[in-house]
């Protein structure tokens, strides 16, 4: 809950942002396809916003709103 | 379904460390109390077009565990039931049949029902045959009652598919046959998603604020998109009185199905790929055709794209053709809405619609049938020469309705009503219907100019009811009848052409409602049904309006009831409040009374009026307005003001002798829940308080809450002052708080009232906490509701009406975990 909330606070007030939320996983990532997808990330994300000169490009639009009335 | 076992286990599974009341799993409160959740209201009527029966349909109001644990899917944007292929939560369900003869009183009652669900009745324009649905857990039926045998049967035994097309059949005009949209994928083998559909769940933000409009239980993934196809795909199906059933042209995803007038053709909409994973299933591409009986397609209407892209705003609406619909005066003639404003209404120009039309055989170029300067809302057919045309817009709220020549449209229209759709004074009322020569509801034209129309008459003395006469030749208005105190009595049906023999529900503040037939001609009142006081052990309670100010001039007013047989020589009495707080941007703002004041007194389970059964006085609904003056926002002074409001209502009481101050309660619904938490923090008026399904850490819902606009980062102080999480050490009096487990609002999740729990506990404070399985945010299972009313029953019983001051007889026992 913790990062979800961070998350969704980030998005509305219009940050950058990526969640990625593994299915099964505790504390610890355990599972080899879990592994091998936080490697992915990680990787991705730091040839994008560490190793890329540019500015980023917006390339996905926030897609969800929280819900204001109880 | 999941365990019971699991069930109880999770039923209280906190919420003893204090106390315990030493009962496990789910309870029931004192019968007068439980009986309520059984109340039987008065039926659902549903009167044959010719006026000679009536069908009465009990409601169901709750449910059972079971119904609520049964697996549901989400697929774009409905929630559906995947073993009978239906709706998971249709809002009117009913549970069983009469059929009221109107002439001889006679009832006939239909017992050779189904178990399940019953809805969508809808009787033959002949008036000899009543159809519905019932839906059962592996299939829903459809069925026919025959007035004349007074019998019902299963007309076929084809399982029909709800999904879409929420009802799921449709009368043929001429009553001979039904059209339904048949489950032809139920009993085949369920999809099954493989271990490789099991992926991360992934979000990314750009940097660009979200938008503004936003959709649930959408489409998420291609299992998501076969499941829909699976569950929305039906097939047309003709199934005569008697006779063999007939497929209609091939499996599709209908959206929606409706029969021409003349009983030969049908208009059809089936939806098409590419689904969308934005927008719910109502936007999705959709084709439009005309069909005959038996499947061929007479006519191509329109291709629909995918709307994905409509223009923000509630009167935006797609582009090209939309808004398909027979003119329910006409054979075989389609009209449809075609925007000129690229679908947005801020667009400037002068017609914002067109109206066209087509005639069968469909070959003709579509004809221009009228301008509209607003958004088209609707028309209301009569015949060639009378139709009622309505316009709305947004922006100020306005509904317009001309009286137009459907021969003629755009010239001689008459300005028949405008006015705010919020401004129920001004609502002239609706139009009686009948049935024309082809079968269809059309309005009532008597003598070529005089329509009738119903209304609730909502006025500043309440709602009275009226029945009137509106002349089209003269655009005036004639009132035949109206509702006289001390009844409330409204019309269901007209049984002649000159409005002076009316079906019609009456009740009174003592009086449950019932049907009479009123003939104002005769100057007479028969009752026709004689349904029994729904709770007869709260017979002589009492309701009055008590009004009263806060200390800085706001004007406030509460409903006080007071418990059978009480008077004032008994003494003061134990109060239970329940509120609900409201913001409001100046003091002047007052809402028009929308109820009668002659309205039987209603007795419901859900809020603070079980108690009065206990000798409880209950004040419902004493305002509490959060109001903003010089400039300020109104949550800047949010304690202030609502412990203000609090102890006004507190004052009145004990002044007018009504109230014992020590033994006041406060209670409330989520964020009347929040509202109690802040006044057992911030004031000592209450002895006690019972918060359900709230939130109670403002920083939880940090983009707003309720009325308030800035976001947390805007307005920190105000979100931390207003949270009572934040203020947990102040709560000095014993707190019940109940939340459904499965609470889907995001701005109470149930971990609102765990956390909010934990904190109590830690720090040593009385609360109980109770969750209550499969339930959202309100509550539906009669065991949850039966367990919720004993809780809240214990809970007054002990720290209420007992004198002592509860001891406490454990201590926090948790600690909150530190390292990470």
């Amino acid at each position: 809950m913790q990062s979800e909330r961070m998350y969704a606070a980030l998005k509305g007030l219009g940050k950058e942002a990526r969640l990625v939320m593994l299915p099964y996983e505790a504390h610890g990532y355990r599972a080899r396809k879990s592994l091998l997808h936080v490697l992915w990330e990680q990787e991705q994300w730091l040839d994008k916003y560490l190793l890329t000169d540019e500015a980023p490009v917006s390339d996905a639009q926030a897609n969800t709103e929280p819900s204001l009335t109880e | 379904m999941k365990s019971m076992l699991l069930l109880f286990a999770l039923l209280l599974s906190v919420g003893f460390s204090h106390f315990s009341y030493g009962a496990q799993g789910y309870q029931t409160p004192s019968s007068d109390l439980a009986a309520l959740v059984d109340a039987k209201l008065a039926p659902s009527s549903y009167l044959s077009a010719d006026g000679q029966w009536l069908a009465l349909f009990e409601r169901k109001r709750i449910e059972t565990l079971d119904d609520l644990a049964k697996e549901e899917l989400k697929l774009a944007g409905i929630k559906l039931n995947p073993a009978n292929f239906s709706r998971s939560r249709p809002r009117t369900k009913f549970s069983a049949l009469q059929v009221k003869h109107i002439a001889t009183g006679a009832v006939i009652t239909v017992n050779n029902l189904p178990q399940g669900v019953i809805r969508s009745p809808k009787w033959s324009s002949n008036s000899e045959y009543l159809a519905f649905i019932v839906e059962q857990p592996t299939q829903t039926q459809l069925w026919v009652y025959n007035a004349e045998t007074k019998q019902a049967r299963q007309l076929s035994t084809l399982a029909l598919n709800s999904v879409l097309t929420a009802t799921p059949y449709q009368w043929l005009p001429d009553s001979t046959a039904i059209v339904a949209n048949q489950a032809v994928n139920l009993g085949k083998p369920k999809l099954v998603s493989d271990a490789n559909s099991v992926v991360p769940v992934i979000q990314q933000s750009s940097g660009q604020k979200a938008p503004a409009r936003t959709y649930q239980n959408l489409l998420t993934s291609p299992f998501d998109e076969l499941q829909f196809k699976f569950y929305g795909q039906g097939q047309l199906t003709y199934i005569p009185l008697s006779g063999v059933a007939l497929s209609i042209g091939k499996p599709a995803l209908f959206k929606s199905f409706s029969i021409s007038p003349d009983s030969t053709n049908i208009l059809v909409a089936t939806i098409d790929e590419p689904f969308s994973y934005q927008v719910p299933y109502s936007r999705f591409a959709t084709t439009w055709q005309v069909l005959g009986m038996r499947g061929y397609t007479l006519a191509q209407l329109f291709k629909q794209p995918l709307a994905d892209n409509i223009p923000q705003g509630y009167d935006s609406v797609r582009t090209g053709r939309r808004d398909f619909q027979w003119r329910d005066d006409q054979g075989a003639e389609i009209i449809w809405a075609q925007a000129q404003d690229g679908g947005d209404m801020k667009t400037d120009v002068p017609y914002h619609d067109h109206l066209y039309s087509l005639r069968s055989p469909f070959k003709r170029e579509p004809k221009l049938f009228a301008k509209l300067e607003r958004r088209f809302s609707r028309i209301e057919w009569a015949n060639e020469n009378v139709a009622f045309l309505t316009e709305w817009r947004f922006s100020d709220r306005q509904l317009r309705t001309y009286v137009i020549q459907p021969r003629d449209a755009d010239n001689n229209r008459v300005l028949f009503s405008q006015r705010s759709y919020n401004d129920a004074y001004k609502d002239p009322g609706d139009a009686i219907y009948e049935r024309n020569d082809l079968g269809v509801n059309v309005i009532k034209v008597v003598g070529g100019r005089y329509i009738f129309l119903r209304g609730d008459g909502a006025s500043e003395q309440g709602n009275v009811p009226f029945l009137d006469q509106y002349d089209i030749k003269t655009n005036t208005t004639k009132r035949l009848w109206q509702s006289k105190a001390p009844y409330y009595e409204r019309v269901r049906a007209m049984l002649d052409d000159e409005g002076e023999r009316l079906i019609t529900i009456r009740e009174s503040k003592t009086e449950q409602p019932n049907f009479f037939i009123r003939d104002l001609d005769a100057d007479t009142l028969t009752q026709l049904t004689t349904f029994e006081h729904p709770y007869p052990a709260f017979k002589g309670v009492t309701k009055e309006l008590v009004r009263y100010q806060r200390d800085d001039g706001v004007e406030l007013s509460g409903t006080l009831y007071l418990p059978p047989g009480y008077d004032k020589t008994q003494g003061p009495l134990p109060v239970l409040m329940w509120a609900y707080p409201l913001e409001y941007k100046d003091k002047a703002v007052a809402s028009q009374v929308r109820e009668s004041p002659y309205e039987f007194t209603y007795i419901g389970y859900w809020g603070p009026m079980p108690y009065l059964a206990k000798g409880i006085a209950v004040f419902d609904d004493p305002k509490m307005p959060i109001v903003g003056v010089d400039g300020k926002e109104p949550n800047d002074l949010f304690r202030k003001q609502l412990v203000a409001s609090a102890k006004a209502a507190v004052d009145v009481l004990v002044e007018k002798g009504i109230a014992d101050k020590d033994k006041i309660a406060i209670a409330g619904h989520s964020y009347g829940a929040f509202m109690v938490a802040n006044l057992l923090a911030h004031s000592d008026l209450f002895k006690t308080g019972i918060a359900r399904s709230g939130a109670y850490n403002r920083t939880l819902t940090p983009f707003g809450f309720q009325g308030e606009e800035r976001d947390f980062w805007q307005a920190q102080d105000v979100y931390a002052n207003m949270s009572p999480f934040f203020h947990a050490e102040k709560i000095n009096e014993p707190m019940l708080m109940i939340h459904g487990q499965e609470d889907p609002n995001s701005g109470t999740f149930p971990m609102q009232s765990e956390r909010m729990y934990a904190a109590l506990k830690g720090l040593g404070k009385e609360a109980r906490l109770v969750m209550l399985p499969y339930e959202a945010h309100g509550y539906r299972a009669r065991k949850s509701l039966l367990h919720v009313l004993w809780e809240q029953e214990q809970w007054l019983e002990k720290y209420l009406l007992t004198d002592e001051a509860p001891v406490s007889d454990a201590q926090a026992n948790t600690e909150p975990s530190v390292t990470e």
